[in-house]
């Protein structure tokens, strides 16, 4: 099995990760910017964490064959913080052309508060600008639906092209609009409390969408990136064949962040008996 | 009262997510259902789900849930069911 970890904050993890990922078949992973569970106060330590991400992370990772991208963003629960954000912003056009950097992300609303919305449309212009793909966080809980509406409502504003976007954290209630409207989905498992393996594999089995893509929770909270191993195991167990494994694990993911030249992990094919 | 608030903050997201799982659960055998229509509606299993289902929406005086429902499950042990029961029963611990 080949398989790309879209979705993995490399920075919260131990190498027993890349060494365990790596033996069930993961190839590659993709380390979007984020809150790192405390409020930081200082523009360089975001810049030190963009060159954490984009410089070091990916020779950690080669160490294990598991090649490893990310993006750069302010991140929403931090964007609470407009004179920072600003600061943060003004830094992040540097390293764009970097060769591991996919795009900005992760932005988008927390809890759906003005400040966050002004840095969201500020990176989302950005994005626009220098023609990035873009990764958008929704809400967890009970803020999701509304949070998500409000993101649907700013990309059609802006006409961000939907093709170049992808909404994470999907759930029942938001994975319909979110793909109706033409946009990536991306469904992230927990270990707890949020989705879990077997409602993801039911919304897989109800949306056929080429566009819906499967993520792990990996940070410094509850979570693990092996849920993502335990969703390949129980979409086998609900009948689907390796073809179509290969086609939602690694392909969609590589179809999505391949519109940026520099993901050069091609879509792959099982060949007929 | 702050013994109440801290068991609701400790208990209600792991209670969301319980209520989610069976709501998911139940759509999944519904889905089912759809397909094989007859062999799920005569299913003793499913009748017993929804009898459970109803014991938890019905108000209660005594905290004793879990056993009740232990003892309404309990009555697949007093009916022929070996046959398809088997099939899902762990053949060991
Ligand atoms: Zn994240």
């Amino acid at each position: 099995m080949y398989i790309i970890q879209p979705h993995y904050h490399a920075i919260a993890r131990t190498t027993d990760d890349y060494e365990r990922m790596a033996q069930a078949g993961v190839v590659a992973v993709v380390e979007p910017a984020f809150w790192a569970g405390f409020d930081r106060r200082h523009p360089g330590t975001f810049v030190d964490y963009f060159r954490q991400i984009s410089e070091f992370e990916p020779t950690r990772a080669a160490q294990y064959g598991i090649r490893h991208f990310c993006w750069v963003a302010m991140n929403p629960k931090e964007s609470e913080n407009l004179a920072l954000s600003r600061q943060v912003l003004e830094a992040l056009p540097e390293f764009l052309p970097k060769p591991t950097v996919l795009g900005i992300g992760e932005i988008g609303f927390n809890q759906n508060t003005a400040n966050e919305a002004v840095i969201f449309r500020a990176q989302l212009e950005l994005a626009m600008q220098h023609r990035q793909l873009v990764l958008i966080h929704t809400p967890h809980l009970h803020d999701k639906l509304r949070g998500t509406r409000l993101t649907l409502d700013l990309l059609r504003e802006l006409k961000f092209p939907p093709e170049r976007v992808w909404i994470d954290h999907v759930e029942e209630h938001t994975v319909r609009m979110v793909l109706d409207a033409g946009y990536w989905a991306g469904l992230t498992l927990y270990p707890l409390t949020k989705m879990s393996t077997p409602r993801a594999v039911d919304i897989l089995q109800r949306f056929g969408n080429a566009k819906l893509m499967v993520n792990s929770s990996a940070d410094w909270g509850p979570s693990t990136p092996f849920t993502l191993l335990d969703c390949v195991l129980e979409c086998r167990r609900r009948g689907y064949g390796e073809a179509e494994l290969l086609e939602i694990f690694h392909n969609r993911p590589a179809r999505f962040l391949g519109q940026n030249p520099k993901f050069s992990i091609r879509p792959l094919e099982i060949s007929p008996a | 009262m702050t013994r109440l608030r801290e068991t609701i903050d400790r208990e209600w997201l792991q209670g969301r997510f319980l209520v989610l799982e069976l709501a998911a659960l139940l759509d999944r055998l519904d889905v089912a259902a759809a397909k094989n229509e007859s062999a799920v509606r005569t299913d003793r299993r499913i009748e017993l789900l929804h009898r459970a289902l109803a014991e938890l929406a019905a108000p209660s005086a005594t905290p004793n849930r879990a056993e009740r429902l232990l003892e309404l499950y309990s009555e697949l042990a007093d009916v022929h069911y070996s046959a398809p029961l088997s099939r899902h029963r762990p053949h060991h611990g």
